[in-house]
Parts: C-alpha cells; sequence; structure tokens
C-alpha cells in the first residue's frame, strides 16, 4: 500500500492511498513526489486545506472513486485543477462555478488530530509550508 | 443619505447604507463603531467576516430581507445563535452558505466606487490569515 509523509510546520502524518480504487491519480500524485508546496485553506469547500501545484496537474487523467463530499482524514484529488485537498472536517468539493466531483485518494492513518490543528490555522493565520513525499 | 468606511490597514473604502431592510440597517449603523478581526469566509467564497458583540446588531434575530447572494462589494448580516452578528463583506463571487447548504443574510450596505484597495486586503487574507478591521461611520461629503 503507498503510504505518503506529509509534513506541515513541524507537525507530520502518514497517509495511506487507495492503490486499487484510484491507480491513475495515485500514480500521478506519486510521479510529483517528493513536493514542497503550501496549504492554503479552502474558501468555499468548507473544512479543508488546499495544494495547489503544476506537478500536480494531469488533465488526462480521470477522476476515480468519485466523491464530492469531504469528512475528516480524507485526502482528495483533482487531478484537471492540480487540487490536493486535505481535510480536517466536513467539506465539499465545489468552486465559483457550482460542486465537482474528486478523486477519494486516501486517508490520513497516523496522527490525524494534530495535522488536522495545522490545517485549521491556515484559516486564521494563511497559507503554511507542506512537504509531501513517499511514507515507508 | 448615511455612509460607513470601512478600513483594513491602509486600505479604506466608503458604503452606503441600504434602505432595503431598515430595522438591520438602522441596528447597524447604530452598532458602529464594530472593531474587529476578518476572517475569509471558508464555505462562502470571495468574502470575509467578522464577528461582533455590538448592540443593537448582535440582538437581532430575524433576516429581514434573506438574500444568499453577497455581490461583489455587499456587506449583509446575519445573526448567529450565541448572541453576536455575523458580518460579511464580499470582495467577489460569494453565497451565504454554512456546512448544511445554504443560508441567508440580510444586505445593509454597498460599496461605493470599485474600492481596489479595500477589495484587495480582503483577498489578502485568504493566504495571509485573519486581519483587524475596523466599520465606522463616514462624514457624509453628499
Amino acid at each position: 500500500m503507498t503510504k505518503l509523509r506529509i509534513t506541515i510546520d513541524g507537525v507530520s502524518a502518514v497517509a495511506e492511498l487507495k492503490d486499487a480504487a484510484a491507480p491513475a491519480g495515485v500514480a500521478a500524485v506519486v510521479g510529483a513526489l517528493p513536493l514542497r508546496t503550501r496549504f492554503v485553506h479552502a474558501s468555499r469547500s468548507g473544512n479543508c486545506a488546499v495544494a495547489h501545484d503544476a506537478s500536480l496537474q494531469h488533465p488526462s487523467v480521470g477522476i476515480e472513486g468519485q466523491v464530492s463530499m469531504y469528512y475528516p482524514g480524507m485526502l482528495a484529488y483533482d487531478p484537471a485543477r492540480g487540487h490536493l485537498v486535505l481535510a480536517y472536517g466536513q467539506g465539499q468539493a465545489r468552486s465559483n462555478t457550482g460542486t465537482h466531483w474528486v478523486t477519494y485518494l486516501g486517508d490520513v492513518v497516523e496522527n490525524l488530530a494534530e495535522l488536522a490543528v495545522k490545517l485549521q490555522d491556515t484559516r486564521d493565520h494563511g497559507a503554511l509550508d507542506v512537504r509531501i513525499e513517499l511514507g515507508e | 443619505m448615511k455612509r460607513i468606511e470601512v478600513r483594513v490597514g491602509d486600505a479604506t473604502a466608503r458604503y452606503t447604507l441600504l434602505e432595503d431592510a431598515p430595522k438591520t440597517a438602522e441596528a447597524f449603523w447604530e452598532s458602529l463603531p464594530i472593531e474587529g478581526v476578518i476572517t475569509h469566509a471558508r464555505w462562502a467564497g470571495s468574502a470575509v467576516w467578522v464577528k461582533t458583540p455590538n448592540q443593537p446588531i448582535a440582538a437581532l434575530d430575524d433576516i429581514e430581507l434573506p438574500v444568499t447572494s453577497i455581490y461583489p462589494g455587499t456587506i449583509v448580516v446575519r445573526p448567529n445563535p450565541r448572541g453576536v452578528a455575523e458580518v460579511f463583506m464580499s470582495y467577489g463571487v460569494a453565497e451565504s452558505r454554512g456546512p448544511l447548504g445554504r443560508t441567508y443574510a440580510t444586505p445593509v450596505a454597498e460599496l461605493e466606487g470599485d474600492g481596489k484597495a479595500l477589495m484587495g486586503a480582503f483577498g489578502d487574507t485568504w493566504q495571509g490569515g485573519s486581519t483587524s478591521v475596523s466599520i465606522s461611520r463616514a462624514e457624509d461629503r453628499s
């Protein structure tokens, strides 16, 4: 099972990816690693932060494991927009044109509570640097 | 015509107090100045919001003129069950919305001019985080 290590402002967490349900999405994200980018709080999608990086943008990769709603600890991927979303609460894939479908890419399985605090901090304190790399 | 001024750092803009919802507009006016911290919306889109305990606006518990779209440069107010008023200020496409779907708010003021500097300051909170805001009565120069 593919794992990601996600480190924000000194807090590190591990996510397990859905290799079987979202193989193309997992390959696209793993291909962009290691990734240093920024997590910005969502402005329309609720309780989540979003990394928007050109290396994550793969318009030819379709949506797999199609979902719209986000739940705490969920990792979602929008290959057309190059968005990687980490939810710390309930949310929904949404832009100024309405709701969207995204790939259900995985779940945070270690240290979600501490990571959630950092994700929530991006709302009040602004965007934070994030490092995403392959986990053990 | 009553006007208000909104200030974030060095950026200011003037708004006209709307008369479409007179009870809410009057309560908003009587509650000024409002000093607080604006935070970027997480559901509503291109808007910032500030909570205020100021009276009498914080005591209002109804939505006099329910709207869901918050057009650019509009200020809307919605009651909060914790005894504060939520003041939303839009700088782009925005909608009164929460985790369970759309919500409603009452419009109380509309931007005069393009307010470019203030709109920019509102937008900066998305990546830069919360910041102080001042909403006060403006001298009527009309």
